[in-house]
């Protein structure tokens, strides 16, 4: 799956797409392959107790993941999977 | 001035009609910032009837980097944005009235600013005014346009009331730590890519072109030459208290926006925000001394030192800026830091 970065998550995973091949169809899932791959990200996206910080967003096909089952989420194939850190600037 | 306006009439996408209704329509544009100061003045010169410009900020010389309508003199006087701002448009186009309100863009200001707005443009750097104008906007069913831009990175989204998602419902909760242009740097070209999308919907929107409006999400990154645009129109929320079925305006409460306070018999101002979540210090503490602010901390606290003052930041978000008695003044410096 292609996963989209934005703004500094982009520093931290080298690029401004990511491709992952979880191993589960959660939200949970892709962002723990992510993780593993760039350990950086957990401390810029997750809490201690591994939810989403309250300034991170990720969408599934342009839906916030907080409008459906958050980090339960279902995920598929072709979805359409975006993480945002909110840009405050101006 | 009959050719004043000659070239963008020739536009088809304007022309003599959309140029007459650009010049009766009313503009708010919330802050005097980079973004503000370019909306302005792309406005300005566009022709637009009335331009009402709230902004809470004195001219600074880090500004003059980017923010396009200030000069050194601004900064040598101290001059609030609002009013350099004024000064400059005018110089530019006499024929806009402008309006210049120096000050916060609080709920209360912005339920007494909206009356004959026909759009507003967001060039604000924090979520807690971006979501007041997202109530704002549902409430009184006006367009506004959210731009954010930080380092070489940029993103815009038009949000019309009862037709495309608001920012309520793409965030739903106040972020508690953006990145803003002091923590995260900016260069001016990032700021020029979000004006240009900015006002290029306002234009549409002034010359009522609303088929031309781009329905999507858009971002930017100059630097890495990326250009990503993402449909948005799942994202509308039927429970969304801000456009939802059952709606409340909750950013227009007074209780949900930042408490200010002057501490007693000290030079303090305490802020605290108003949704309560963990911040990460040490990450914080490392993006400030980056960028050259002196920063001692402890599990529980990070003490900032600033030009003239210095804030204390508790991990609830929770801030005490020492060294001045000015609320919106501290108000300010908070949000520059955490957004």
């Amino acid at each position: 799956m292609i996963i989209k970065v934005f703004a500094n998550l982009r520093d931290i995973c080298g690029g401004v797409t990511v491709e992952v091949i979880p191993q589960g169809n959660r939200v949970m899932d892709i962002l723990e392959v992510m993780i593993k791959r760039f350990p950086d990200l957990e401390n810029e996206i997750l809490t201690s107790n591994k939810t989403l910080k309250p300034f991170v967003h990720v969408y599934i096909n342009g839906q916030n993941i907080i409008h459906a089952d958050g980090l339960e989420t279902h995920v598929h194939l072709n979805d359409q999977i975006a993480i945002f850190p909110p840009v405050a600037g101006g | 001035m009959k050719d004043r306006y000659s070239r963008q009439t020739l536009f088809p996408g304007i022309g003599k009609k959309g140029q007459e209704k650009i010049s009766q329509k009313h503009v708010l544009i919330i802050g005097a910032g980079a973004l503000g100061s370019g909306n302005a003045e792309v406005l300005t010169r566009a022709g637009a009837g009335k331009i009402t410009l709230i902004d809470r900020d004195y001219v600074e010389e880090s500004n003059l980097q980017r923010q396009q309508l200030y000069t050194e003199e601004d900064v040598w006087e101290k001059l609030p944005k609002a009013a350099a701002a004024k000064k400059r448009l005018n110089a530019i186009n006499s024929d806009v009235e402008i309006i210049s309100i120096i000050g916060d863009a609080t709920p209360e200001v912005l339920e007494d600013q909206i009356k004959g707005i026909d759009v507003i443009i967001d060039a604000t750097d924090n979520f807690e005014t971006r979501m007041a104008i997202n109530d704002i906007s549902q409430k009184y069913n006006v367009p506004w346009i959210y731009g954010a831009c930080v380092g070489s990175f940029g993103m815009s989204f038009t949000i019309i009331p009862g037709k495309t998602p608001c920012l309520n419902c793409l965030l739903r909760t106040i972020p508690m730590q953006g990145m803003t242009c002091d923590t995260g740097g900016i260069i001016s070209p990032a700021v020029q890519m979000v004006i240009a999308h900015q006002t290029a919907e306002a234009l549409k929107i002034l010359a009522e072109d609303y088929e031309s409006l781009r329905n999507s999400f858009v971002s930017f990154d100059l630097w890495r030459n990326q250009y990503t645009s993402m449909k948005m129109s799942k994202a509308k929320f039927s429970g969304c208290l801000s456009c939802g079925d059952n709606r409340t305006y909750p950013y227009l409460d007074r209780d949900s926006m930042t408490k200010t306070m002057l501490l007693c018999g000290r030079d303090t101002v305490q802020i605290r925000p108003p949704v309560t979540g963990e911040i990460s210090l040490e990450q914080l503490a490392g993006q400030l001394s980056t960028l050259g602010y002196k920063v001692k901390g402890n599990p529980y606290l990070l003490s900032v030192e600033m030009e003239k003052e210095r804030m204390v930041i508790f991990k609830d978000g929770r801030a005490l800026i020492h060294g001045t008695k000015d609320l919106t003044h501290a108000k300010s410096i908070y949000q520059r830091i955490l957004g």
